[in-house]
């Protein structure tokens, strides 16, 4: 799984939620991180590689490399930033781009719902975004530890869905968390 | 024609600013002029101008009096008098007759009435009047504009303005009465004669009453059609913005099509119309139309119904007094029947009694008298009745009079009422027009000019255009700077209107030109097509001027031949160094040839702060847009002074503000080669990189996640836009933080060459691999704090430090400039990193990439670019984190050596062969910049020149002989030379202010003479700014501005001030003392506690440790730290114990790894070095401490501050604490008291970009 997104946005805060089960108070930015989980989604185990990204546009270059490696991506925006939310979208072109078809196992996620008084993105947009790409959508909170665990259950659901339930290991070889 | 467009353009200049006094002989010459024009009478214009002068005496009377006497009489007759020649002006004048000139009188009128009189006093009558004067002058300027317009004859938008004569003159009358009673003079009656009239109607109440309630219903319609009306409008309204915004989104992403510029700015018209006219119909719906009128319906609707009643109460009551009086008038004939009754019965007993004998009269008589009897009786019941008769009618007469009263009072009520009524439902559709007319004007305009727009498009244009692209996107790679704007200029001459033979002639030949060219500039850009290109830029620019004059005939604008010859020539005057497509811009409108315009009109378009100092006027010639580089046609403005043109609507949007003086071409900015925008700038720093730098440090230090977040992707290619369009002018305080972080970053992200180039590349990915090892060793050796592995460690980053430097000076001046520049600006961000979370880890990966990166390859991109990342961003940490090192000491070779003689054998034999390269080349590069200053040089250069060299040299001797002893004497010599110098300058600068100048090229020459000058102009101020934490920067700042207060007129001076003094010292500083000064701390924590309680007796004390004190303080030839010092470091010697007992202690801070770097850095050194370092010192402790003690008073003021400051920000840098106290506190000794805004900050940089050249 690829964890994409622009800078700042909690990428990483909900990578490691996910992973470690504590919220992350620093401020790094991440170049590249990688971290494997095993979890049982739908009662059938499966072994989670999550690859971290960076955010900043410094490292868009990279950003081809990831997704031709990833086989789920969780493009994340944050939900008290318009502009990330506007990031999202090119970032999704890229992916169908380099991955030559529409149905990519992606999920839309806005980050950060703890910081409701701040919200720039509604609810509402994110969820016409995720229409328009047939995607799953949440709103998350890595802080809170809110719809985490569940972010990553649904990603590996839709990968499952998306390589065939007949592979032993369903999980995404590289899942990046940019 | 010419000639009076002037005289009017100096004219509105003269309404516009407020002086009134209108120069009467030139509104005279200029309408003598137009005198030609047969349309005008002579007379008449006669006649017109006495009026104006009339108007604009009546105009300064109000002012007069206002100034004068603040008596609310006299101010009201003057405002009357005022209005009262205004409008026989406008009656006369039918065309001069506008809504704008009415509108600003109706405004002055309601200022003055707002005005509360009786709170004037002198004190406020400034702020109390400043609104009246302001309508006063917005008056004044309408009625200049639409003077203008008048006599221009460009009557074609007043036109639309210009409203019925019969309407403006009663709406004008309510200005100046403003009474309810006037509006009814409008009728043919009187409002006693109406009431009169319809006193006489016997139902005239019931008449005017179901006048009243036909009115309320006639309403009730309107504002119902009004409402509905809006509704549909406002929905409408909201799918056109959809729509636009839509398919503005759509178009946006196609590029090369045909008027694409043009229906992007029709949609965005589309929007800005549609916003505007939300506005007006939720006005309208509010407060404006509907909500007053209903108001007013509802409240006649109550009063007739209350009227109705009285007035039926009333009827009511003379009914009854009417029967009642009906019943006294029966009563009265029934009495008097009654009476007669009893007269003739009484007649007929009296009869009877005469007739009879005596014998029955008895009987008789009793009968006759009881008859009498009976008939007086009735004679007073009938007096009776007949009383209450009369007062029956009395009373009939008094009701009826009554009734009359009471009618006519209903009826002043009701005609009040109606009155009332229409007079809100006349202001209100005066709004409703009004608003509806605004609208609809401005929209007419915008679709004329788009209109006209659209005519001036060439088919094919853009498709050759896209042809162009796709070839060339190659080419303008390499020189986009000269393609691009020879394509534009090469398309003009092309497809441009030109149909006259000239043209046509010269078409050929300048295409094959171009096409000449184009292939010659191909890869490489060498100066000789530089000129070449520019060269043909020029003529097909003169072909453009032929081919826009061409069009501005066809606009029916008559413009003379000679008009159009003066332009030629200027047009090569014009080159400079910019590109073909710069001349095209400026090419258009000289000052004459575009009249003045109906400023009036600008009035209207919103403005951005930055459009507000321009000077605009009408545009006459299509040109370019500067703002949205869209093609300007007719609705285009151009300054007066920087010749900036730009769309009217993209006034709204404007950021480049006038600079006063023509307008620089276009430059390309982004991706384009460093070395060339480095060669416009002095100290090869890219402007972009500063004054995106500075406008951060401004505002945005302590913004959280400051160049990690990103910024608005639109806002951003705007600014990037404005950048290269208008660089040193752009107004940037208009932007987001993040945007221009953005744009910095991707400033670096497009340079083709990052400023560390690629050749070394690979050398500085080696030493980010030492540096991470060193990191790791860190890491594993934290947890056991012997000191041994410290000193190591210390050796290890000294090590690194010396190489970096090494490798850093491999790099060209510019670069090494601009790099120094950003690093130190990081740094500035990382010292807030509390509030912004940046730390220079943070920093690093994002900006890593951008500074450091291999040369392009076409092989993708591998997981193995990983560690590169990694790496980059860890060298671009360890230069944040260590930029005070790293820069400093390149600064000044002297330190280098100084630092490298400290640090000493080890360093020296682990890579012995580095440090002598860098002297060599070090050397060399001295060389030839002396030489490069050789011509300027005095008798001071000379001297440091030795120096220089000296040190250089001792330097290589060192090296050789392994001889830290010698070495440090050189450089402390050095150190005290330098110092007494810069001390003295200091003084001097200090002392003798008249003198600055002089000194300025003293200390001009002082710092040429230094191998890496160059580098100082900004380095130094920001290494001073650096080592200071927050509230101390900004004190050092009061100092540089302080400066530039006292010596505003001399620029240079504070630069050179804030450099060079500073610099010196404190580069010496963190080379040299720094260094001893820790050593010495560390040996003996004894000692520093000693010194701490023996600071004050300083000068006696004989202690290593107080010597090293003095030593700080006299370094710095302004600090006056003594005193404070010692305190300092007593805290310091508490802590530090702390530290070696716990060094992992020192994690738990904030910025956990850099002050890790500094402590262990700065750890304990070999005793024989500081034997040596004290030994040298004797001597200068005498010379310094005089000053020193001297300015102790000022010290202490800012010690407490101080103080405080170096323990909160910095608590873990033991060693450099010290030094930067004494430093920080130096500085603001200079001037303590003064207080200083940030926002100047910006103004330092300029201050010193200005002053930089003359160093080069």
């Amino acid at each position: 799984v690829v964890v994409l997104g622009s800078g700042g946005v909690g990428k990483s805060a909900l990578t490691v939620q996910f992973v470690t089960g504590t919220f992350i108070e620093k401020y790094d930015p991440t170049i590249e991180d990688f971290y494997r989980k095993e979890i049982e989604v739908d009662s059938s185990p499966s072994v989670l590689e999550i690859l971290d990204t960076a955010g900043t546009e410094q490292f868009a270059s990279m950003r081809d490399l990831y997704i031709k490696n990833g086989q789920g991506f969780i493009l994340v925006y944050s939900l008290v930033n318009q502009q990330s939310f506007q990031d999202i979208k090119p970032m999704r072109d890229q992916i169908i781009r380099v991955k030559r078809y529409e149905k990519v196992p992606v999920i839309l996620v806005g980050n950060k719902v703890d910081l409701e008084s701040e919200r720039e993105v509604s609810s509402n947009e994110g969820r016409a975004l995720a229409e328009e790409w047939g995607c799953p959508f949440m709103e998350t909170s890595a802080k809170s530890k809110t719809m985490v665990d569940e972010l990553f259950a649904e990603i590996v659901r839709q990968m499952n869905y998306a390589a065939q339930p007949d592979k032993d290991d369903p999980c995404c070889s590289a899942c990046n968390i940019q | 024609m010419l000639a009076h467009k002037q005289k009017k353009a100096k004219k509105k200049r003269v309404w516009a600013s407020g002086q009134l006094s209108t120069d009467v002989t030139t509104s005279e010459m200029g309408l003598k002029s137009i005198s030609s024009n047969p349309s005008f009478d002579p007379d008449y214009i006669k006649e017109l101008v006495n009026d104006i002068r009339k108007f604009s005496h009546v105009l300064i009377y109000l002012k007069e009096a206002i100034f004068s006497d603040c008596f609310k009489e006299v101010i009201h007759i003057r405002l009357d008098e005022l209005l009262h020649v205004l409008k026989s002006v406008m009656n006369k004048h039918q065309n001069l007759n506008s809504v704008d000139l009415q509108n600003a009188a109706e405004m002055l009128t309601a200022k003055v009435k707002a005005v509360n009189f009786t709170e004037v006093n002198e004190e406020n009558k400034k702020d109390l009047f400043r609104e009246v004067f302001s309508s006063i002058e917005t008056l004044a300027f309408t009625f200049g504009n639409v003077l203008t317009n008048f006599l221009m004859g460009d009557v074609s938008n007043d036109a639309l303005l210009r409203l019925p004569v019969s309407r403006e003159n009663k709406s004008f009358e309510n200005i100046s009465v403003d009474s309810v009673e006037s509006s009814s003079e409008k009728g043919n009656f009187s409002p006693i004669e109406l009431d009169n009239v319809l006193l006489k109607n016997t139902d005239s109440i019931e008449l005017a009453l179901s006048y009243a309630k036909t009115w309320s219903k006639y309403t009730k319609n309107i504002v119902t059609w009004v409402e509905k009306k809006l509704n549909l409008e406002l929905e409408s309204t909201r799918n056109i913005v959809k729509l636009a915004e839509a398919t503005r989104a759509n178009i946006g992403l196609q590029e090369f099509m045909p008027l694409q510029s043009l229906f992007t700015s029709a949609l965005l018209n589309d929007i800005k119309n549609s916003h505007l006219l939300q506005q007006t119909i939720a006005a309208l719906q509010a407060n404006k139309f509907v909500q007053p009128l209903l108001g007013r319906k509802n409240e006649m609707e109550k009063q007739r119904k209350e009227i109705k009643e009285l007035w039926k109460q009333e009827q009511n009551k003379m009914l009854e007094t009417e029967t009642a009086l009906k019943k006294a008038k029966l009563l009265c004939i029934q009495r008097q029947d009654e009476y007669e009754k009893a007269k003739s019965s009484m007649f007929r007993a009296e009869e009877e009694h005469q007739c009879s004998s005596g014998g029955l009269a008895k009987n008789l008589n009793k009968q006759l008298e009881k008859k009498r009897r009976l008939e007086e009786e009735a004679l007073q019941k009938v007096e009776e009745a007949n009383e209450l008769y009369k007062v029956c009618v009395t009373n009939v007469e008094e009701r009826r009079n009554d009734l009359e009263n009471t009618k006519r009072e209903i009826l002043t009520q009701l005609r009040t009422l109606v009155f009332q009524c229409d007079l809100t439902l006349k202001a209100v559709t005066v709004n409703l027009f009004q608003m509806q007319h605004l609208q609809a004007a401005s929209l007419a305009n915008s679709l004329q000019s788009l209109c006209d727009t659209a005519k001036l498009y060439d088919p094919g244009q853009e498709y050759s255009e896209f042809v162009k692209a796709t070839n060339s996107t190659e080419e303008e790679k390499v020189d986009g700077n000269v393609n691009k704007p020879l394509t534009d200029s090469s398309r003009t001459s092309r497809y441009g209107p030109a149909d006259s033979l000239e043209d046509v002639v010269r078409l050929p030949d300048s295409c094959n030109k171009i096409e000449e060219d184009r292939c010659s500039n191909n890869a490489d850009l060498t100066g000789s097509s530089f000129i070449r290109s520019w060269t043909c830029g020029m003529v097909s620019d003169s072909e453009s001027t032929g081919g826009s004059s061409e069009s501005r005939s066809l606009d029916s604008e008559s413009i003379s031949p000679g008009d159009f010859h003066r332009k030629l020539p200027r047009t090569p005057s014009s080159g400079t160094m910019s590109s073909a497509d710069d001349l095209d811009e400026r090419e258009p409108p000289s000052p004459s040839e575009a009249g003045p315009n109906s400023l009036g009109a600008f009035k209207n378009t919103l403005m951005s702060k930055a459009a507000v100092t321009h000077k605009f006027r009408k545009l006459r010639s299509p040109t370019k847009c500067r703002d949205c580089e869209g093609i300007v046609v007719f609705q285009g403005v151009e300054c007066e002074e920087c010749l900036l043109v730009c769309h009217r609507k993209c006034l709204e949007n404007l950021v480049i503000i006038c600079g006063h003086q023509k307008l620089v071409g276009k430059i390309h900015l982004f991706g384009a080669e460093f070395t060339q925008v480095a060669k416009k700038e002095p100290d090869g720093i890219p402007f972009i990189l500063k004054i995106c730098a500075s406008e951060i440090e401004n505002r945005a230090l302590c913004l959280q996640g400051i160049y990690r977040v990103s910024g608005n992707k639109t806002k951003t290619e705007k600014l990037c836009q404005a950048l290269e369009n208008g660089m040193h002018l752009v107004d940037i305080s208009e932007f987001n933080s993040h945007d221009i972080c953005e744009v910095l970053k991707l400033y670096l992200r497009q340079l083709p060459e990052p400023f560390i180039l690629f050749r070394l590349y690979k050398e500085f990915m080696d030493l980010a691999k030492e540096i991470q090892h060193v990191n790791e060793e860190q890491e594993t050796k934290k947890d056991n704090s012997e000191d041994k592995k410290y000193s190591n460690m210390c050796i290890e980053i000294n090590r690194i430090l010396l190489k970096s430097k090494d490798l850093l000076r491999q790099l060209p001046a510019s670069n090494f400039n601009s790099l120094h520049y950003l690093i130190v600006h990081l740094k500035r961000v990382v010292d807030h990193a509390e509030e912004n979370k940046m730390t220079s880890k943070n920093l690093g990966v994002i900006f890593g990439p951008s500074l450091i990166r291999p040369r392009p390859t076409t092989a993708p991109v591998t997981i193995s670019s990983l560690t590169e990342y990694a790496n980059q961003a860890r060298l671009v940490e360890f230069l944040i984190t260590y930029s005070l090192k790293i820069f400093d000491g390149s600064l000044e070779p002297q330190d280098v050596t100084c630092s490298t003689g400290v640090v000493s054998p080890q360093v020296d034999q682990s890579c012995p062969s580095k440090p002598v390269i860098s002297a060599e080349e070090r050397d060399s590069e001295h060389s030839t910049k002396s030489l490069y200053f050789s011509s300027k040089e005095d008798s001071h250069t000379a001297d440091s020149e030795s120096e220089n060299f000296e040190s250089a040299t001792s330097f290589e001797e060192s090296e050789r002989k392994q001889n830290t002893l010698e070495k440090c004497d050189a450089c402390l010599i050095d150190n005290k030379e330098l110092e007494s110098s810069s001390q003295k300058m200091d003084d001097i600068c200090r002392t003798t202010k008249p003198l600055a100048l002089k000194f300025d090229r003293a200390t001009n020459n002082i710092q040429r003479h230094m191998p890496r000058t160059k580098i100082r102009p900004v380095s130094l101020p920001v290494d001073r700014l650096l080592l200071a934490s927050p509230p101390t920067e900004r004190n050092s700042r009061n100092v540089g501005n302080v400066n530039s207060d006292k010596f505003c007129k001399n620029p240079t001076f504070e630069g050179l001030y804030r450099k060079d003094t500073p610099t010196t010292v404190c580069s010496k500083f963190n080379g040299f003392d720094q260094q001893i000064l820790q050593k010495t701390r560390g040996q003996q924590c004894e000692q520093n506690n000693l010194t701490a309680k023996t600071a004050m007796i300083v000068p006696s004390a004989l202690q290593e440790k107080v010597t090293v004190n003095i030593r700080v303080s006299g370094d710095h030839p302004n600090s006056a730290t003594q005193p404070n010092t010692p305190v300092i470091s007593a805290r310091e010697v508490s802590e530090r114990r702390s530290s070696d007992s716990c060094p992992l202690a020192l994690a738990r801070a904030p910025r956990t790894l850099q002050p890790l770097h500094w402590t262990t850095f700065y750890k304990p050194r070999t005793p024989t070095s500081n034997v040596r370092g004290t030994e040298e010192r004797p001597a200068s402790p005498i010379t310094a401490v005089p000053p020193s003690t001297a300015r102790t008073p000022l010290s202490h003021v800012e010690k407490s501050v101080a103080d405080s400051d170096s323990t909160s920000a910095c608590p873990l840098q033991p060693g450099g604490k010290p030094k930067e106290n004494s430093e920080e506190h130096g500085l603001p000794d200079v001037n303590p008291t003064c207080q200083r805004p940030r926002l100047k900050r910006m103004q330092q940089f300029e201050d010193l970009e200005d002053e930089i050249p003359q160093f080069v």
